[in-house]
């Protein structure tokens, strides 16, 4: 056994739940319907976690969690699903609607860089997108700032630290090198931004076996080996959206007693 | 109007035309659109007015650029054949900010000074129903070379006199005292019309009528006084080889009826495009 091998970030799903209290802050990787790490949020929501400040690039993990009520405030770029599957967000609707839930609306490269300045150990990162327009106006803790050299001004969004990150990819190996076989969107960004960081895999493949990793393991703490983990939605190659079982979830979404009973077969 | 010269087309055809010849010969940008029309006019305007124009989708979780686009109703993925490249979101999102994007967005609500709205009808700590959000709306229109939008349900809830939420940007004080560069919207394109701007007050202005609308149809259905010429035009009617492109190549199952369906006809003209695509 090489030194390297010794080194075992491979944990179970509840050593990973029993790291987030109450009231922390979580970042799910992944983009819409696309590559979320939905057992682990499951487990979130199974062990009663409350008050969680939540940002993701949201469709069926954001609405999950503010329909266990395990959310107190949600920042997002969209509620969408880009990968086409027939998920309807209807927890996330009810609780914008009753005012449940403090929804932070970004524009959604506005989101990423508050963990860009983070992964970059930089206060703040400036973009232009946001001026003028109520995003500002509904973040009122971002400030906007006079270009030093010139005179334009750009909206510079504060960093952030998440206390935990969630990324599902393809393959992890014990270390927690990653590889992400379709788009990685932010998550390499986000595994840098965070301060307890977790990758969910299809496949623990042995050290050695990733030559080209989009995440370097000496960001990652824990890796819990968990196939499927991204159903209903989709994780390319190893399988796509599943439509049936998306548009179950957007039935019972969208009602609330319908939503307990869901969640009662579902968490078993 | 019928005779040896006059061509029959819908007005999904009109429009799908008018949007195709809006790109420049030589514009060279990605472009991404949202639904069968104005996917259709992409493929149009690359194979008759702009060659380099690149065609932007996303294909199994991956954005990727496509030579061309026949319409179809599966959902998720492109032809393997028609990719020219993928590409990351790091990519796409660079794209954005360098200028070289332009995404035809749909709005829930736009005003008359052409702020849009992707995100909510009320108000933002109480809404009365939500959307997507804002997505990139805030970035597009401050950075696109030019922002286009298109409306497939021309009506006062859409068209409104203020926004309740401002995604994207339109006329503003930020925009007049130059604070804000580029992203200035041009055109709205709906099911009836077509709308600019006066460029010296931001106000929304009636540009061309859609085959068989009146400047009445189009006065009824929008929440707010609109600028009216004396003369407004006919929007311009499509050509032969247009409609042959169209008909043949880009759209042969129909699937650009979809956009302008109303809730009791959709159901049926799904259906025949699934049965033309099963003999197909």
């Amino acid at each position: 056994m090489s030194e390297a091998e010794k080194v075992d970030k491979r944990s179970s799903q509840e050593a990973v739940v029993s790291k987030i209290r109450d009231g922390d802050s979580v970042l799910i990787g992944g983009w819409g319907d696309i590559r979320k790490p939905m057992s682990l949020v499951k487990a979130i929501a199974r062990a009663e976690i409350k008050n969680l400040t939540v940002y993701s690039y949201a469709a069926m993990d954001l609405d999950l969690l503010v329909g266990t009520d395990s959310v107190k405030q949600a920042f997002f770029g969209f509620v969408a699903c880009d990968g086409g599957a027939p998920i309807r967000a209807g927890n996330i609707n009810r609780a914008r609607c009753n005012a449940t839930v403090d929804i932070r609306e970004m524009d959604e490269y506005m989101f990423a860089c508050q963990f860009k300045a983070a992964a970059e150990r930089i206060p703040f990162y400036p973009v232009r997108g946001g001026i003028g327009s109520d995003v500002l106006k509904v973040n009122p803790q971002i400030k906007t700032i006079v270009d030093p050299y010139g005179d334009e001004t750009l909206v510079a969004v504060p960093a952030c630290s998440p206390d935990h990150v969630l990324i599902h990819v393809n393959e992890a190996d014990q270390l927690g090198n990653a590889k992400i076989a379709g788009d990685s969107f932010f998550d390499g960004v986000f595994a840098k931004a965070g301060k307890h960081v977790v990758v969910s895999c299809e496949r623990v493949v042995p050290v050695g076996h990733i030559h080209d990793a989009d995440i370097l393991g000496i960001y990652i703490d824990q890796v819990v080996e968990s196939k499927d983990a991204a159903r209903p939605g989709s994780c390319y190659p190893d399988y796509d959206f599943d439509a049936e079982a998306c548009l179950a979830y957007s039935r019972a979404s969208r009602d609330p007693v319908k939503f307990a009973n869901y969640i009662d077969q579902e968490m078993v | 109007m019928t005779g040896m010269n006059m061509v029959d087309y819908t007005v999904e055809e009109q429009v799908i035309c008018y949007l195709a010849r809006s790109f420049d010969p030589d514009e060279e940008i990605g472009v991404f659109a949202l639904n069968n029309c104005t996917n259709a006019s992409l493929s149009l305007a690359k194979k008759l007015y702009a060659p380099r124009l690149a065609i932007l989708k996303q294909s199994e979780g991956r954005y990727c650029v496509i030579s061309e686009l026949c319409l179809s109703p599966v959902v998720g993925q492109v032809p393997e054949k028609i990719i020219e490249t993928r590409y990351s979101s790091e990519e796409a999102f660079a794209m954005v900010n360098n200028g070289r994007y332009m995404v035809i967005m749909q709005p829930v609500q736009i005003d008359k000074n052409g702020f849009i709205n992707l995100s909510l009808v009320g108000d933002f700590a109480k809404p009365k129903m939500t959307f997507v959000g804002s997505r990139g709306a805030p970035s597009n229109t401050v950075n696109q070379r030019k922002t286009l939008y298109f409306v497939t349900n021309h009506s006062s809830r859409t068209f409104v006199e203020q926004v309740d939420f401002k995604s994207g940007v339109g006329y503003s004080q930020e925009r007049s005292d130059g604070t804000i560069k580029w992203g200035t919207p041009i055109e709205v394109i709906s099911n009836l019309c077509v709308i600019d701007f006066d460029e010296a007050c931001g106000a929304a202005r009636l540009k061309s009528l859609h085959k068989g609308i009146t400047r009445r149809d189009v006065e009824e259905n929008t929440g707010f006084e609109l600028i009216v010429p004396e003369n407004v035009p006919e929007t311009p009617a499509p050509k032969r080889d247009e409609l042959d492109l169209i008909r043949t190549e880009i759209d042969p199952l129909g699937m650009r009826r979809l956009d302008f369906a109303t809730k009791e006809n959709y159901a049926q003209i799904e259906t025949e495009i699934r049965s033309a695509a099963d003999g197909a």
